[in-house]
């Protein structure tokens, strides 16, 4: 190699100058290497190696050519490190280039879209098929269907009235044990600060690891601003955040948009390409190959997250066990007095996030996700083979998941505000979604109920029924048991005969009553953590929001069967609210 | 030698909540099962067992604190309640639970406590009807001393306050007037052995020292403490108010109340070690008295 050949590729006798060096070895390092464009140059696809692509993914580099009897590797961030462990790894003479991250990530993303598409959706049911909700209802769980109904049929032919009497008290019982169950879960969430553990030490500024930001989008032109301010507000080291907009190949409108964003180098564009399903899990997953942090966190397009969650979440990480997989942060809105349904809805996300979800995390059972805010370690995450693309709520699914193969999910003390959907419509299409979601949650994890409840735990396994599946039942039976209730009041039809009777019928009024009731008052009690206590009045029109929860669970039921894995997209930017976070 | 000098003494104080969440629970479930004199026993349990286990989380030696919890049953009004010669240990029980559930919630306003002060107030409907009244006297003191930033939103405190009271009573109405079911007649009502009259009615507030101490000792002075004190001047005004429209009430249901305040507001004081002795003492000095006001009627007559 001549002294021109110094500057194409590095030597091992520079490389121990270089380590020698002192901070910056990096630049330094660049400055000695060759240059490659590698839209102009692409890489010897013969040197590429399919079972390298996660290498080259994190590592940040890429075989580019044979030359002079040395196989030139491409680096973005060439380090001695890095150099060391490639020459162990390929055991061959070797030199080095430069290449830009961006054209490296697009030429290795080029040669492997197929393999990338395919692994975005389906890599989950290739390792997991029993956890892949790719099939609805398997055939066993069809026969099974098939069998209670049927038995229930002839018990209803056989004897009409105690059937019917027996299957009410069944349902007003799971309707009780559902609310008494989540009255507990605020019991437990609600420990205050004087009751919880303190929060974790702050993380020097120099132990801080790289973390990925994933922001799937589609068709989020208008909030690209807003959400580009909401990021780079984050009180975390620019050069140690690795985002990546996930945007849909045929989504001219936010590619246009974003091209015309002046976006740090912090910011990355991962296009997906068209592929069915289209769902949000799937173009997740996509990105999640190209993901290079410790850690990982998924924000919707019109989040705003507390500037110091990142920070937050490190420290969590670092305090907690390591069998912590993800934290969850706490979700609400910032645009809660826009309507009744918005007031509504923050009631229920507070309830949600700052009551229940604690309350499971302190039980330690499987919790299920919100959509967004959720925290992972990468290497965690990729080992589970990511979301599941076919399941409308891949969140909750990942949750449960993540219990099911020994991981922990906690919550995250930091709020990430969001927009709530202030348009009916747009709010039953994402009802609709979620109890779709939680539905093939249930059926998927209940394909193999003794393997669930090994693998979670008696505990877990009852507060997945609870949880999970008392969520879709109690909103498709309130009508149902309301609806008995008022027959049977201004009818003087009696629903309930034979030699319990009476006491059933007392029993199921107590449930319906008592029932009702306790989520009245506990829809009220969810602002109260944030001290939005003018909100709370507002729960006393909660039997209302739950008739529009229950016409969007029956909704749900029917494109269960009709759309399993169609994604009703949720309309951001909507709102007419200033954006400001409480 | 002192009861200070065994201070180190110390109980699992974390097996107390789950066995008194079970007596509870047991005695709510089984209650149409069990005989009288069972229900009398478990109430009278659950009783000893809230009234030490409040001490005990107000950080008051445990020696101490079994000296308080017996000297509460050696006080006129709760053992004739808890012996069911006379009034009735679920008054008892009403107020120690509101008193408790106040106390806690003006000490540290959160989720749990609200809970714990809507369901208190709600149980008092059921297990004594005056539990109503007191419900509609307490709750605007308790949100009358607001915090910073609070000021805006009493109404929805109230209201988060408000609703499991006024549901209870809302439920018992239904279930006595649509189906017929007096769901407080399964707890018995408080009975009139001792007549007794007005005058007296309001002398049963000197039945507990520890009370006025909490009011007029200035170190002792706390706003859970003059919760729990004013819980029982309630629970004295209602009854006398009772009394003056021509209801019947003994003596020892009055006792009792004032009596079920006194541990409450002697888990508020300040520094527990240093007023353990003035605790233990006041207690003793509530059985006397307790005593004499129940037998100077019959003195004076």
């Amino acid at each position: 190699m001549g002294p021109s050949g110094e500057r194409d590729a590095i030597t091992r006798a520079s490389v121990v100058r270089l380590e020698r060096a002192a901070d910056g070895a990096e630049t330094h390092i660049r400055s000695y290497l060759r240059r490659v464009d590698l839209k102009r140059d692409p890489p010897d696809p013969g040197l590429l190696r399919a079972a390298d692509l996660d290498a080259y993914f994190n590592g940040l580099f890429v075989p580019w050519r044979r030359q002079s009897g040395r196989l030139v590797i491409a680096c973005a961030e060439p380090s001695p490190a890095q150099f060391a462990r490639l020459r162990s790894e390929y055991r061959e003479p070797i030199a080095f280039a430069a290449v830009r991250e961006e054209a490296l990530l697009r030429v290795v993303e080029k040669h492997y879209r197929k393999r990338l598409t395919h692994d975005a959706i389906h890599a989950l049911a290739d390792a997991e098929p029993s956890l892949c909700a790719n099939t609805t209802v398997t055939s066993a769980q069809k026969k099974t269907f098939l069998l209670i109904a049927l038995c229930a049929l002839a018990a209803i032919l056989f004897s009409p009235r105690t059937t019917l009497a027996i299957l009410a008290g069944c349902l007003a019982a799971a309707y009780l044990a559902n609310v008494l169950f989540r009255a507990s879960l605020v019991w437990l969430g609600a420990a205050e600060a004087f009751d919880a553990p303190p929060a974790p030490a702050p993380v020097a500024e120099e132990d801080l690891p790289l973390y990925t930001i994933l922001v799937p989008l589609y068709r989020e032109a208008n909030v690209l601003p807003s959400l580009v301010a909401s990021l780079t507000a984050l009180d975390y080291p620019n050069e140690k955040l690795d985002i990546k907009l996930i945007v849909e190949a045929d989504d001219r409108q936010t590619r246009r948009a974003l091209r015309a964003l002046d976006l740090k180098s912090f910011f990355h564009i991962v296009v997906v390409p068209p592929s069915n399903p289209r769902t949000k899990p799937k173009a997740c997953n996509y990105a999640l190959r190209f993901a290079r942090g410790e850690f990982t966190v998924i924000f919707d397009a019109e989040d705003r997250p507390e500037p110091d969650q990142l920070r937050k979440a490190v420290a969590s990480f670092r305090a907690g066990p390591a069998n912590v997989g993800c934290l969850q942060a706490r979700l609400n809105f910032y645009n809660r007095d826009e309507n009744w349904l918005t007031r509504l809805f923050t009631l229920d996300y507070a309830l949600w996030f700052d009551f229940l979800l604690p309350g499971l995390d302190a039980l330690r059972v499987p919790m299920p996700l919100g959509g967004t805010s959720n925290h992972f370690r990468t290497t965690v995450l990729r080992a589970i083979h990511g979301w599941d693309s076919f399941n409308v709520t891949e969140d909750a699914d990942l949750g449960v998941r993540l219990a099911r193969l020994g991981h922990r999910a906690t919550t995250l003390d930091s709020t990430t505000y969001e927009e709530a959907t202030s348009h009916l419509g747009d709010w039953m299409k994402q009802r609709s979604r979620w109890l779709k979601g939680y539905m093939q949650t249930w059926l998927v994890h209940m394909r193999d109920p003794v393997a669930l409840w090994r693998r979670a735990g008696t505990r877990g396994f009852f507060a997945f029924q609870l949880f999970i599946g008392g969520t879709f039942v109690s909103s498709l039976a309130n009508p149902l048991m309301w609806a008995i209730f008022l027959i049977s009041h201004f009818t003087g039809i009696a629903i309930f005969t034979g030699p319990f009777g009476e006491a059933l019928a007392r029993a199921s009024l107590f449930s319906l009553i008592a029932g009702n009731a306790l989520f009245v008052y506990l829809a009220m009690l969810g602002p109260y953590r944030r001290g939005w206590l003018k909100l709370a009045p507002y729960g006393l029109t909660a039997p209302l929001y739950w008739l529009l929860i229950s016409a969007a669970a029956w909704r749900a039921l029917w494109q269960l069967v009709r759309r399993p894995f169609h994604w009703e997209k949720t309309r951001h930017g909507v709102s007419t609210f200033e954006a400001k976070a409480a | 030698m002192t009861l200070l000098d065994f201070a180190s003494v110390r109980v699992r104080t974390t097996l107390l909540p789950p066995v008194i969440a079970a007596l509870a629970l047991t005695l709510a479930v089984m209650f149409p099962l069990l005989s009288p004199l069972t229900i009398r026993a478990m109430a009278d349990v659950l009783f000893a067992a809230l009234v030490f286990h409040g001490l005990i989380s107000a950080q008051i030696p445990t020696l101490y604190a079994v000296a308080i919890t017996v000297l509460s049953f050696a006080q006129a009004g709760i053992f004739l309640s808890a012996t069911d010669k006379a009034g009735s240990i679920w008054l008892a029980l009403a107020v120690y639970c509101v008193a408790s559930a106040a106390a806690a919630f003006v000490k540290h306003r959160d989720a749990r406590r609200v809970m714990l002060l809507g369901g208190a107030l709600s149980l008092a409907q059921l297990l004594d009807p005056m539990g109503a009244v007191l419900a509609i006297f307490l709750l605007p003191v308790c949100v009358g001393l607001p915090r910073p930033g609070e000021g805006r939103d009493k109404a929805g405190l109230l209201a988060l306050l408000l609703f499991m009271p006024i549901v209870t009573a809302a439920v018992l109405a239904y279930a006595r007037g649509v189906l017929g079911i007096h769901l407080t007649d399964f707890i018995g009502r408080p009975r009139a052995v001792e007549h007794t009259s007005l005058p007296f009615i309001l002398l049963a507030g000197f039945a507990a020292p520890a009370l006025w101490l909490t009011v007029l000792v200035r170190p002792l002075r706390h706003p859970a403490g003059l919760i729990a004190v004013f819980t029982a001047i309630v629970a004295i005004v209602e009854i006398a108010l009772t009394f003056v429209v021509g209801i019947e009430r003994d003596m020892a249901s009055m006792l009792a109340a004032v009596a079920a305040a006194a541990p409450v507001a002697i888990s508020t004081w300040p520094r527990p070690l240093q007023n353990a002795d003035l605790a233990l003492a006041s207690s003793a000095l509530s059985a006397i008295v307790s005593w004499l006001l129940l037998y100077l009627p019959s003195a004076v007559n």
